[in-house]
């Protein structure tokens, strides 16, 4: 009779071979995207098979973490657990030279805040290049007499590295048009988000114009080689924000 | 790093969190990536030290939803690296001294006829399994790593139900051509 330690000897057998075949495990961002569908069908099936290779990587992806605070859940460290581990945590973060060892105090309040500081600074240099008709314009100025091109980006139009929309600069600024699926939300704000420097612009709150889209006008100088995302948030009543929507393209190297 | 107490209540902010999600952090790595107490407890300590370092992109809300995706993003990268060099020092160029040693591990106590037996067993399996269907093979293959259906659904982004069909018809292939198998299920 074959026993589970025959099928655990096949098993390595065949993880090796397929190792051996399809390579080094797929980047993290590799699997990031494939987790969100983002790749072409020969790019996922690729993932697929790398993941049932690398079964580490598969259940690193998919286990879910414990639950907290509830009767079999997870409970917090207690006084004698946390101590060692926070002073050890300090240590290694004062090694390291963290922000805060500089004597920066951070808090999340505080990060909110600087984030929102960077993107107030954000706008006010997009709108001084607004003056000159270019950045975030919004939806009446997209055929302002600077902008050379407009590009229809699809909707969540992520289709892996080498599928992504194409999107070449020509003249001073590109205009391009973003439609989302949903037309029921009052308001909106914008990321526009450099993958290759992690660089966001912000817009304000906005609204879809009358054809159900977003024009948005970016400056051609900024718009360097590498790939680029539109995320577009519903803003609520109450300012919450909730992530609703992407549109991917990149701008090739010349 | 000092998270000094600011007067703000700055320092015991973080530390409620590190409080809080130690732990889970602690035995996701243990349960997700199978690591020993101490190797998740260093991990564990590199995601408190990039989210500290992260701090200026969280955005407000849900601070376990972005612990969450660090903690496995840092597991991820830490897995694959390990994986990446173990299959570098695998490569064992077939003429090199010793790589006979490394190809061929027989068990020097088992009995020769006992061995030649496993052998064929093995290869008969192997034969089996290869003549699988790929979609089966993948579901087979996790599952035999103890991976639940939900989880291995969630990996091969496939429904449940669909996992469950191609392990059930995987299984039913091996045992009509192979008899009894040995696993979980087989008097199905």
């Amino acid at each position: 009779m074959i026993t589970k330690s025959d099928f655990q000897a096949v098993q390595e057998r065949l993880i090796a071979e397929e190792r051996a075949r399809l390579g080094d495990p797929p980047t993290v961002e590799t699997m990031l995207a494939y987790t969100r569908g983002e790749l072409n069908p020969e790019e996922e099936e690729r993932v697929r098979a790398l993941l049932v290779c690398y079964p580490d990587l598969a259940r690193g992806l998919a286990e879910p973490f414990p639950a907290q605070d509830s009767n079999d859940g997870v409970p917090e460290l207690t006084d004698a657990e946390f101590a060692p581990r926070w002073a050890a945590l300090q240590a290694r973060m004062n090694a390291e030279g963290a922000p805060a060892a500089q004597g920066t105090v951070v808090s999340f309040a505080d990060a909110a805040a600087r984030r929102w500081r960077r993107a107030s600074a954000a706008l006010a240099a997009g709108l001084m290049l607004a003056v000159g008709g270019l950045l975030w314009q919004g939806q009446r100025t997209a055929s302002g007499p600077m902008l050379t091109k407009t590009v229809s980006v699809t909707e969540g139009n992520s289709r892996g590295a080498g599928g992504v929309m194409p999107v070449t600069p020509a003249g001073k600024a590109v205009g391009f048009r973003l439609q989302p699926g949903r037309q029921d939300i009052l308001h909106w704000r914008l990321e526009l988000v450099n993958a290759e420097t992690s660089a966001v612009l912000w817009s304000e709150k906005t609204d879809l114009d009358d054809d159900g889209a977003f024009h948005l006008t970016v400056p051609s100088a900024m718009l360097q080689p590498g790939r680029y995302q539109v995320i577009a948030y519903s803003v609520g009543s109450d300012g919450k924000e909730q992530r609703e929507t992407e549109f991917n393209f990149r701008i090739p190297s010349k | 790093m000092t998270i000094r107490n600011g007067g703000e209540g700055r320092e015991e902010q973080f530390a409620a969190l590190y409080r809080k999600y130690y732990l889970r952090i602690l035995r996701f790595y243990m349960a997700a990536f199978r690591l020993p107490q101490e190797e998740a407890e260093e991990l564990t300590q590199d995601a408190f030290v990039k989210f500290f370092k992260a701090i200026d992109e969280y955005r407000g809300d849900a601070e376990w939803a972005y612990f969450e995706a660090i903690a496995r993003n840092i597991g991820l990268n830490r897995v694959r690296s390990r994986s990446t060099a173990k299959r570098s020092a695998d490569i064992v160029p077939m003429d090199a001294p010793g790589a006979r040693e490394v190809a061929a591990k027989p068990d020097p106590d088992a009995d020769v006829v006992e061995r030649h037996e496993r052998d064929r067993q093995q290869k008969s399996l192997y034969d089996e399994i290869d003549k699988l269907s790929p979609a089966q093979r993948q579901c087979l293959m996790l599952w035999l790593e103890d991976m639940k259906y939900e989880e291995i659904a969630k990996a091969l982004r496939i429904s449940v139900d669909a996992v469950k069909s191609r392990i059930r018809d995987a299984k039913r292939a091996l045992r009509a051509r192979l008899g009894a198998i040995g696993l979980p299920g087989d008097d199905e």
